[in-house]
């Protein structure tokens, strides 16, 4: 084998040549892909990715030759591709956006409505009929902004850098200023979106009172509750289950692991109507216990124990797989000795079945926290228009949102009105707090001191 | 072998001889999907263009074509857009402005709130080809004479209001829907500037007026005991199209259906109880055919919306599906059809809904306001009636 070279500068080396590979890859597909162009006109741009990779193999191979340490690094970097194209990229992306003011406004699209008729004086000077900083809707002046030049389906992006009373000049000549294609030239000016500091933060802070707050104070309740029911039911059903003197138990098992098998996006969306207050099924059975219309989905706290009961109804067979799974690990030996010594089956129980269970239900309790912490179908799903109002609270935030369905609607429900920024910066705090709950379920259990234990 | 010569020679041909192709987005269904497709068939028999409808659905329009558009995706036009979320996409960049392909004659044809709900920033954004509002719709089985006035409103409603049967139903919590009380009490969403356009700092819909306006949708269920808790659009219409409903407030595009179910059914505005500033008058909105900045066969789409739009069209489209026309020639050849005059006497009392993008920020407001008002019989309206315009005024400063 051949040596690796030791150290954090050897690691350095490794990522610095393979950067460099993947790089160069990257240049020749380029050319590869203009090279074919010039014959294929129309190429899609995807096939990028194939000229690109067709680059990549011989590449490697000459790198392999130079650095022959590097093919021990060849099986890691398939993973570490893809991990930077759909992990890094979207979490860097959203970071930077966080501090933006990008929206359906601020787009960096030209604003249609300052769409205006020009011609060329110079290949780099347009004319204006009136006044240009009137026409683009400027402000007081134009210096500065950015224009969309087009004609036909040429067009180029420019930055004024003078202005006249009926005439602007651009920072170069857009690239079509001198062919004679015939058609009317427009110019309109980019609404562009810019870096705003701290601005998305502190205006979710100066609406935390009702909106940060009581969305994420439901959302720790909701997890927390919806983690506790479904294992409580789970373990119990699992338990009962488990006991081979049942008769059918395997009908039993199948009957009610259905709300698992089924697709939740199908469910949620039949507990909506099931749940509806004059017209569900569910008040109509309870109607005739005698118990009248319970205002499920359209008073909070109603809706909120309506949430947390269907998730319970979704997320109990996971639990009572988990059980069972579990108990079928408990030799019956353990069983058998406890009865010879006179225990008695409740004994038997919280002695062996319980501390036995637990040992595998901690990370299933934890990962089932994670995924309801962001269980954005179902909040979504089962109250699509939003949950009861909060008293003085935010369009997107309704009683019932959690922080994942409030950052969704404030970036792509019209109540939000397209704010990407502001959607990227509630995200960014979704970040943190899951973070901060990682790194004390991690401290709580112990999972990184596996090799102390 | 020599099938695959065939395909390919005729292939080959057929993308010369094809006039090109454009792609339609439409939120359309039923009949009126059914005639969108007949007309991009006659357009093609026409012009030999051809035209490629996609479904879109409704909600979803603005955002697919505004991130779409710059990057190819988008449609060449959509058919049909209302007048409130067109000022967003223009200054998104996404809207073609049509002035330079519309002639004075066109504009002339056409009511003129139309139009002025279609010019944004001075231009015109869209081809209006039809007008809506919500209106008061009545079943002639259960109602043969329609209400003179809100008493026999009530007492018509409340006969009907029995358990089984229901005498009045409508999308309690939805802000389009209730307008037009707000209007009653004399609530306004945005003011006006000298020169006509939104001012949007001056917000109506707070204060007095905006607490009356809640107080009487409340009372429509509590005082009145007509509209129950967990009512919205799906129950309200499908009581209506089973009979068990009397009388529903909705709009045109709900005709269709009414009509497919063998209903007969007759339009008025609704009856405004006494007591009250003004008549009741509901959002007015205008929905046009839209193209896009982007398209690559801009004079291909824009004939098509042309195409689309005619006096004759819109007469056909209003006997598809059941929308009111803007076309004032359409609406005289209209002129003896009772259900047009039903909504056209609604729409003369409504006020165009804002097209400026800050209306964007009035939906999800107006609607919380609702659901609060209505959660409980003692809610304090004149609180939710100001939180709500700090709302819109923090929704649009959030927004700058």
């Amino acid at each position: 084998m051949h040596r690796h070279p030791p150290g954090f500068r050897g690691l350095l080396l490794a990522l610095a040549t393979l950067t460099a590979a993947v790089g160069l890859a990257v240049v020749v597909g380029v050319l590869l892909f203009w090279l074919v162009r010039v014959w294929v006109h129309d190429l899609p741009n995807y096939l990028l990715l194939l000229t690109t990779g067709l680059a990549l193999l011989p590449m490697l191979v000459l790198f392999r030759r130079r650095f022959p340490f590097l093919s021990d690094w060849y099986y890691l970097l398939p993973a570490t591709l893809f991990l930077l194209a759909f992990t890094v990229y979207p979490i860097v992306l959203t970071m930077a956006l966080a501090f933006t003011n990008f929206s359906g406004k601020n787009y960096g699209r030209p604003d249609r409505a300052t769409e205006t008729a020009v011609t060329f004086v110079a290949p780099d000077t347009l004319r204006f009929p009136s006044d240009p900083a009137r026409a683009l809707q400027c402000g007081d002046s134009c210096v500065g902004a950015q224009l969309e030049v087009y004609r036909g389906n040429d067009r180029a992006r420019q930055t004024v850098t003078g202005e006249g009373s009926t005439t602007l000049t651009l920072n170069r000549a857009p690239a079509f200023a001198t062919s004679t294609q015939a058609g009317q030239l427009y110019v309109a000016r980019i609404s562009n979106y810019h870096f705003i500091g701290f601005r998305n933060f502190t205006f979710i802070l100066s609406n935390a009172a009702t909106s940060l707050w009581p969305v994420f104070r439901w959302n720790v309740v909701f997890a927390a509750g919806s983690v506790l029911l479904t294992a409580l039911m789970g373990l119990i059903l699992g338990v009962v289950l488990n006991d081979a003197k049942l008769r059918l138990r395997n009908f039993y098992r199948t009957a009610l692991i259905i709300s698992w098998a089924l697709p939740n996006i199908i469910t949620i969306q039949m507990w909506n109507a099931l749940l509806n207050q004059q017209f569900g099924a569910v008040n109509r059975l309870l109607g005739l216990l005698g118990i009248y219309s319970i205002p499920w989905l359209t008073q909070t706290d109603w809706a909120k124990l309506g949430i947390i009961l269907v998730n319970l109804w979704l997320g109990f067979p996971f639990m009572m797989t988990a059980t069972l799974g579990a108990l079928s690990t408990i030799p019956n030996e353990l069983y058998e000795s406890a009865q010879i010594d006179g225990a008695s089956p409740w004994q038997a129980f919280r002695g062996i079945t319980l501390p036995l269970v637990r040992t595998a239900f901690t990370p299933v309790l934890l990962t089932s926290f994670a995924f309801n912490f962001n269980n954005f179908n179902l909040i979504y799903l089962l109250l699509p228009q939003g949950g009861p109002a909060i008293p003085g609270g935010m369009a997107t935030a309704n009683s019932t949102d959690i922080l994942i369905s409030w950052a969704y609607k404030t970036a792509f429900r019209s109540e939000g009105g397209s704010a990407y920024g502001l959607g990227s910066a509630i995200a960014l705090i979704i970040f943190v707090v899951t973070v901060g709950i990682s790194l004390i379920n991690f401290n709580l259990t112990g999972a990184f001191k596996e090799e102390a234990r | 072998m020599r099938k695959v010569l065939f395909t390919l020679f005729f292939a080959l041909f057929g993308s010369v001889f094809a006039q090109g192709t454009i792609t339609v987005w439409t939120h359309f269904g039923g009949p009126e999907l059914q005639w969108l497709q007949d007309s991009a068939q006659s357009f093609q028999k026409a012009t030999g263009t051809t035209v490629n409808i996609v479904t879109v659905p409704f909600g979803d329009i603005k955002q697919k074509f505004i991130l779409g558009a710059p990057q190819g995706k988008g449609p060449d036009l959509v058919v049909t857009l209302p007048q409130d979320q067109m000022g967003e996409m223009a200054v998104a960049g996404v809207l073609e402005p049509l002035d330079k392909y519309v002639t004075e004659n066109y504009i002339s044809g056409l009511e003129p709130v139309s139009v002025d709900a279609f010019t944004y920033g001075g231009k015109l954004f869209g081809m209006p080809m039809s007008a809506e509002s919500v209106a008061l719709i009545y079943n002639k089985k259960l109602v043969p004479q329609p209400p003179k006035n809100w008493d026999e409103f009530l007492a018509i409603a409340k006969k009907y209001t029995t358990g089984d049967t229901f005498g009045f139903l409508y999308n309690e919590t939805d802000a389009y829907f209730n307008y037009g009380f707000y209007r009653m009490e004399g609530a306004y969403v945005f003011g006006k500037n000298a020169d006509g356009s939104a001012n949007t700092s001056d917000i109506g819909m707070g204060g007095a007026a905006g607490a009356k306006a809640l107080d009487f949708i409340k009372a429509l269920r509590y005082t009145y005991g007509l509209v129950p808790d967990g009512v919205d659009y799906g129950v309200a219409d499908g009581a209506f199209k089973d009979g068990a409903l009397a009388m529903i407030l909705n709009g045109p595009w709900a005709l269709g259906d009414y009509k497919k179910a063998n209903l007969d059914f007759g339009v008025m505005p609704f009856p405004t109880p006494p007591g009250t500033k003004q008549p009741w008058g509901p959002f007015v909105g205008v929905q046009g055919v839209v193209v896009n900045a982007y398209s690559k066969d801009k004079v291909a789409a824009v004939n098509f919306a042309k195409f689309l739009v005619t006096p004759e069209s819109q007469v056909s489209f209003n006997q598809a599906g059941g929308r009111i026309p803007v076309s004032t020639s359409a609406l005289a050849q209209l002129s003896s059809d009772p259900v047009v005059k039903g909504f056209s006497e609604a729409i003369a009392l409504g006020t165009p809904m804002p097209n400026v993008p800050a209306m964007g920020k009035v939906w999800g407001p107006m609607a919380d306001a609702l659901k609060l008002a209505e959660a409980k019989k003692d809610s304090d309206t004149t609180q939710i009636a100001n939180d709500f315009v700090t709302q819109i005024q923090k929704g649009i400063a959030g927004s700058q």
